[in-house]
């Protein structure tokens, strides 16, 4: 048929962002998939004691979300800011059960002190960042869509450029003000 | 923050990074001249950007992956651990992945020296870092080694190898008491006789006395286990023998035996080898954190006693803490709760073993022992007598009175109402067969009266097959009959003798396994509805079994099988990406895995009980076998049992795939077909090698078709030819029935005077009619699109529905129609000439004219009828082209497709790309948006007066709201409680709403005498 109608992810990406809940749905199940499967991959290398392919790893976490490979007719930039916002959406709030999830404590989980849950390395928290980012965005809602485009939705300099119609030179230029503001906002609440 | 604060932040900021660092106090001063909270601000941006370093660098999807990998790591965890698989561990080969916990991996591997079959545990590197402890456990874990008992499981070795600790022991092909429990369980669920409800005590006997002479073996040996759970009790398959596993193992965790000098509740919580496990099992003197002796395995063991009788734990609880209260102060009630047969004897032993103070309790396993088998002698005793006084009346004894223990028994149509009146929820259709054969009489006219109700609904469609593909030889009917009508099914695959359908219904996101009979209607559920998603349906080779993936959170991508009549699923094979299929003696099989990291995916073969897996052949991207998430991906093995054929990517910057011929002996790869398809979802081999059957879609805007491709000249025809979405392709043994769910939009033309719902009357009766868009022309015609002439062509009808006129023909697709405003054209996107470009015929349907060249969407009309307005792609810009032809002039340079000009002729509504729930109104002179409103990512029209933007509100039902310019809350314009809407439009008076109306459903249909039309 003419009139284009893209299938899976593609599909669902702009199923939802034709408000329909389902589709939103369904790209919950499949980013949460895509989680554990990657989730699955950190233990098993880092149990073999191999050096983890992250960057490729995650790369391909995303390919297989936001199925570029067939969106080469489509409206690349319409597409990177969509996925950029739908990511950010799922992962918080796939944070925010898993945090509420260890507080609810598992069937068989003892009441762990959250320190111990928490891996050496410090991560990002996801939750308290994604409250920075709206405050950032009152201020630059500019800067709050490029760490939206590309922390959440794993895009890269040229990419976040091609999305919000600026030059990469302003996305670096806004990124390095953006990462200072919300790490700062996150230090002052820790 | 006022802006212009915020710019002289930004821009000092900048400033400031562009200096050197002993440069900056200096230049800040100055800078700031006084304003010492500016200061502040832009000293504490510095120095964040100093310290960030690599935060927020990596992608979140990473962090919160990484999230989910320590919340797994910190519980006991069930997952995949695959990895090792074919690779060795010191002197064993691994053979496959036995499973995981708290103590480690389990594999089962192949001793290279010896030939036979071990299990190695490796243990979790968290527990052997310490080297005291490891030290102890070792000590320990020989002393076990050295207990030579039928009833323990034999250690082979303890050994260290890549600085890991791993223990080999004999292999036991058998399952832990705890799946024995779950299972018997599992069987009775929703029988409401619990007597039924756990083991039979014949059963429990025999375990605990095997497991007691366990215990007092080693204890003899001075051997406490310290982790008596059904976890540690495996049953041999075999022979029901007993083997008590991780002697000593416990040691490992237990870090209060070392510490016992204050002991408190608190240290027990926090330790991190109670992480890993259950208090639900530990004495009164191990969760206080005191010293344990052999008396503790007792009271352990008593704990497991009282689980197999009452089917639950007598101090489990949700969490430690309430679990660890009840243990120390809680008298678990009585077994007769649970189980009225239970014999007080049993009560007795059980209560003794449970006895809070250790110096009450049994003191040794032996006097245990002694009891147990006292009791089972007694009860055999019993028994004998009993049989010898009874003879004959066995029978009757067997025959259960319960009328609660009604099926499931439910067809697609009726599913709630008819049956569940008098059903209780079951997971297993064995209650079925049984009851049926109890009750005969009324279950079968239960089962009469189903069929007879839903008789009416079974029906049966013809279609011509490919109509309009000229190689159509035969124009013999092939027939499509419905199997489900709910409209909810997610998936199907047909039983090899074709008599049962299993097929997934998802409801409001559960979804649960339903096995359809197909001759009498009945319908059984398998699994019961749950927040799992169930994929990659298909029958073992003999029907005895179904194979499924299910996905859920703690078990991704794993494949089940169950018995086709219900039972308990046996888990097979974790992290695959496909639908499995068989070799031709249903021995092996064959799937996908792909493995993004490397960026490879490969076919693999196993066992069809999931061991033995071997990779076949790999691929490497951009070429690939067939992995997507949530798509079936099947393979298929051909029937000489020579190949497999395979769905697969062959990459490129024009992706496409195409069917990859796999040899099975030696891996070798070669192009099945020439032909390419955008997307392949699965294939199924005809069963004389003549061809396969394929369901795939040929562009990205075609819908997923079922195909014929001849073996081995891989000619391909469609089977289907119709505007349906088609979801996978299960072929009957002797391929005379082909099973598909298929997905069905069903739109007609709608008219909705004064706007009021109420009045609404449907004036088409196509299927298809206006689902891309409908346009109204000045005398109040309706002009949509329909493919009720198999192509997608213009239609045009009068407000009630008659003088319905097809306005294109033989012209390739044509849609979304918008008409001219004086009423004189349509333009339309058409691909008669190649790509979809934009075209204009009279409004009679004479003189086409082509408007474009490149390729355009959404074309829409100026109010002085001079213009068409449309989107170009792929870029989605806005350009304008005269409407008798010509030179087309940009509009915008950005992202804004689907305009709608206002009817003022000055205004351009567009989607806008930044925010995807929002509007842009764009001059139509171009340039940048004026004003953004919030309607959601539709595209719109304006409505009449041109004071507002009309779309569609969600789906299911939709309804039509309308959002103000001047920015006031939107409104619904319609009240429907049911239904989709696809498109819409108004009158040129806005007194009359024209709508594009319907529904979209997924149903299992069968199609037979396919195999003719080719």
């Amino acid at each position: 048929m003419t009139t284009p109608s893209a299938h899976e992810v593609t599909q669902l990406l702009l199923d939802w962002s034709h408000g329909n809940q389902a589709a939103l749905d369904r790209l919950i199940h499949l980013v949460d998939k895509e989680l554990h499967r990657l989730a699955h991959h950190y233990m098993r290398r880092e149990n073999r004691g191999h050096t983890l392919q992250t960057t490729a790893l995650v790369n391909e976490a995303y390919v297989r979300l936001i199925d570029q490979r067939h969106v080469h007719w489509k409206n690349r930039a319409h597409f990177f800011a969509l996925a950029g916002q739908l990511m950010r959406r799922i992962l918080v709030d796939h944070a925010r059960g898993r945090q509420s999830a260890k507080r609810g404590g598992g069937a068989q989980r003892i009441s762990l002190d959250e320190a111990m849950v928490i891996s050496n390395e410090r991560e990002v928290d996801l939750i308290a960042l994604d409250e920075a980012l709206d405050k950032l965005a009152a201020i630059d809602a500019r800067k709050s869509k490029i760490v939206e485009a590309r922390f959440f939705g794993g895009l890269s300099v040229e990419e976040t450029a091609e999305a919000l119609h600026i030059s990469p030179v302003t996305v670096m230029r806004d990124w390095s003000l953006a990462k200072a503001w919300l790490y700062d906002a996150l230090s002052k609440r820790a | 923050m006022k802006p212009e604060q915020w710019q002289k932040i930004d821009k000092l900021f900048h400033s400031l990074l562009a200096l050197e660092p002993d440069k900056r106090a200096a230049f800040l001063a100055e800078a700031c001249a006084g304003d010492e909270s500016l200061r502040e601000q832009i000293e504490a941006l510095i120095t964040a950007h100093d310290q960030a370093g690599g935060f927020i660098e990596r992608p979140a999807l990473e962090v919160e992956a990484r999230g989910v990998a320590a919340d797994f790591e910190t519980t006991e965890s069930q997952l995949p651990i695959s990895e090792l698989s074919g690779e060795s561990i010191s002197h064993y080969r691994v053979i496959v992945p036995l499973g995981s916990g708290g103590m480690g991996q389990v594999y089962l591997a192949q001793d290279i020296t010896l030939g036979r079959k071990v299990a190695v545990k490796v243990l979790p590197t968290d527990f052997t870092r310490d080297k005291d402890r490891v030290r102890r456990f070792q000590q320990e874990a020989r002393a076990a080694s050295a207990l030579n008992h039928p009833n323990i499981i034999t250690i082979h070795e303890i050994g260290q190898f890549d600085g890991r600790h791993f223990i080999a022991t004999e292999f036991i092909d058998g399952e832990t008491l705890r799946q024995r429990i779950a299972e018997s369980q599992a069987r009775v669920a929703g029988d409401k006789d619990t007597s039924h409800k756990t083991l039979k005590v014949h059963d429990i006997l025999n375990i605990a006395i095997q497991t007691a002479d366990a215990l007092a073996a080693a204890h003899e040996a001075g051997v406490v286990h310290r982790d008596i759970k059904p976890e540690n009790i495996m049953v041999r398959h075999r022979d029901g023998y007993v083997k008590v596993l991780d002697f000593g193992l416990a040691k490992l965790t237990d870090t209060a035996s070392v510490d016992a000098e204050a002991p408190t509740r608190n240290q027990i919580q926090t330790s991190a080898g109670m992480v890993m496990g259950t208090v639900n099992y530990m004495s009164p003197e191990q969760v206080r954190g005191e010293q344990v002796d052999s008396r503790t395995d007792l009271w352990s063991l008593g704990v497991v006693l009282y689980e197999m009788v009452a089917g639950c734990s007598p101090f489990g609880r949700s969490t430690s803490s309430e679990a660890i209260a009840l243990i120390l102060e809680r008298e678990p009630p009585p077994l007769v709760r649970y189980a009225r047969e239970v014999p007080a004897e049993l009560e007795r032993i059980v209560g003794k073993a449970l006895t809070k103070e250790k110096e009450e309790r049994y003191q040794t396993a032996k006097d245990l022992l002694i009891d147990l088998r006292r009791l089972q002698h007694r009860l055999e005793a019993d028994a004998e007598m009993e049989r010898a006084a009874a003879v004959g009346a066995a029978s009757e004894r067997n025959v259960r009175t319960d009328p609660a223990s009604t099926p499931v028994v439910s067809t697609s149509e009726t599913e709630a109402q008819t049956v569940t009146a008098t059903a209780h929820p079951t997971s297993s259709a064995e209650f079925l067969i049984g009851d049926v054969k109890r009750h005969k009489g009324w279950s079968l006219l239960v089962l009469g009266a189903l069929v007879a109700s839903v008789f009416g609904i079974i029906f049966s469609v013809y279609r011509f097959a490919g109509q309009r593909q000229s190689s159509v030889q035969s124009q013999e009917e092939m027939k499509v009959s419905r199997l489900t009508s709910n409209g909810k099914a997610a998936e199907a695959a047909i039983s090899p003798d074709g008599k049962y359908v299993v097929h997934v219904l998802d409801d409001g996101g559960k979804q649960s396994l339903w096995l359809r009979q197909v001759e009498t209607t009945s319908n059984v559920q398998i699994l019961p509805p749950a927040a799992v998603s169930y994929l990659n349906l298909t029958f073992s080779r003999d029907g005895n079994y179904i194979y499924y993936e299910a996905w859920d959170k703690k078990n991704p991508y794993t494949l089940y099988k169950i018995p086709v009549l219900g039972g308990a699923p046996r888990k097979l094979v974790e992290d695959l990406d496909s639908t499995v299929t068989f070799s031709p003696d249903g021995k092996l099989m064959a799937f996908i895995r792909g493995d993004p990291p490397s960026s490879e995916n490969a076919l693999l073969v196993a066992n069809a009980d999931g061991t033995g897996e071997k990779t076949l052949a790999v691929r490497r991207e951009p070429a690939s076998f067939d992995n997507w998430p949530n798509a079936r991906n099947a393979p298929a093995w051909s029937p000489d049992g020579r190949s497999i054929a395979a769905p697969s990517g062959v990459g490129g910057d024009s992706p496409s795939e195409s069917i990859i011929e796999v040899r099975v002996d030696n891996g070798a790869m070669k192009q099945l077909t020439t032909r390419t398809w955008w997307r392949i979802d699965s294939v199924e081999w005809i069963r004389d090698g003549s061809g396969l059957v394929v369901n795939a879609s040929e562009r990205s805007s075609s819908p997923f078709q079922i195909w014929h491709v001849s073996y081995p000249s891989g000619q391909a025809h469609k089977i289907t030819n119709d505007a349906n979405d088609y979801r996978g392709v299960s072929l009957t043994a002797d391929s005379k029935i082909l099973a598909t769910v298929e997905s069905e939009v069903s739109s007609s033309i709608w008219v909705v005077p004064q706007n009021d719902s109420h009045l609404a009357k449907q004036i088409t009766s196509g299927s298809s009619d206006g689902q891309d868009w409908v346009s109204v022309t000045p005398d109040g015609r309706i002009v949509y699109s329909s493919r009720a002439s198999g192509n997608y062509d213009l239609w045009i009808t009068d407000a009630d529905g008659s003088s319905q006129k097809q306005l294109t023909a033989h012209a390739g697709n044509n849609d979304h129609p918008a008409v001219t405003r004086d009423g004189r054209y349509v333009v339309f996107i058409s691909d008669r000439a190649g790509g979809p470009n934009l075209w204009r015929i009279s409004i009679d349907g004479s003189n086409p004219k082509e408007l474009t060249q490149g390729e355009a969407w959404y074309p829409d009309c100026s109010s002085d009828s001079q213009w068409v307005v449309y989107t170009s792609r792929p870029e989605g810009h806005l350009w304008k082209v005269p409407i008798d032809g010509g030179e087309p002039v940009r509009v915008t340079d950005y992202y804004v497709p689907g305009a709608a000009v206002s009817p003022d002729g000055k205004w351009i509504a567009s989607l806008w790309h930044v925010d995807p729930s929002k509007i842009a109104i764009i001059p139509f002179e171009g340039g940048q948006p004026i004003k953004l409103l919030d309607t959601g990512w539709n595209r719109v029209h304006w409505t009449p007066d041109g004071r507002a933007l009309a779309y569609v509100d969600r789906r299911d039902p939709s309804n039509i709201s309308s959002q103000p310019v001047d920015g006031n809350p939107s409104r619904k314009l319609t009240d429907f409680k049911s239904d989709r809407i696809f498109s819409f439009a108004w009158s040129r008076d806005g007194k009359q709403l024209a709508l594009a109306r319907g529904t979209l459903t997924n149903d299992v249909i069968l199609i037979s005498s396919f195999e003719s039309s080719h």
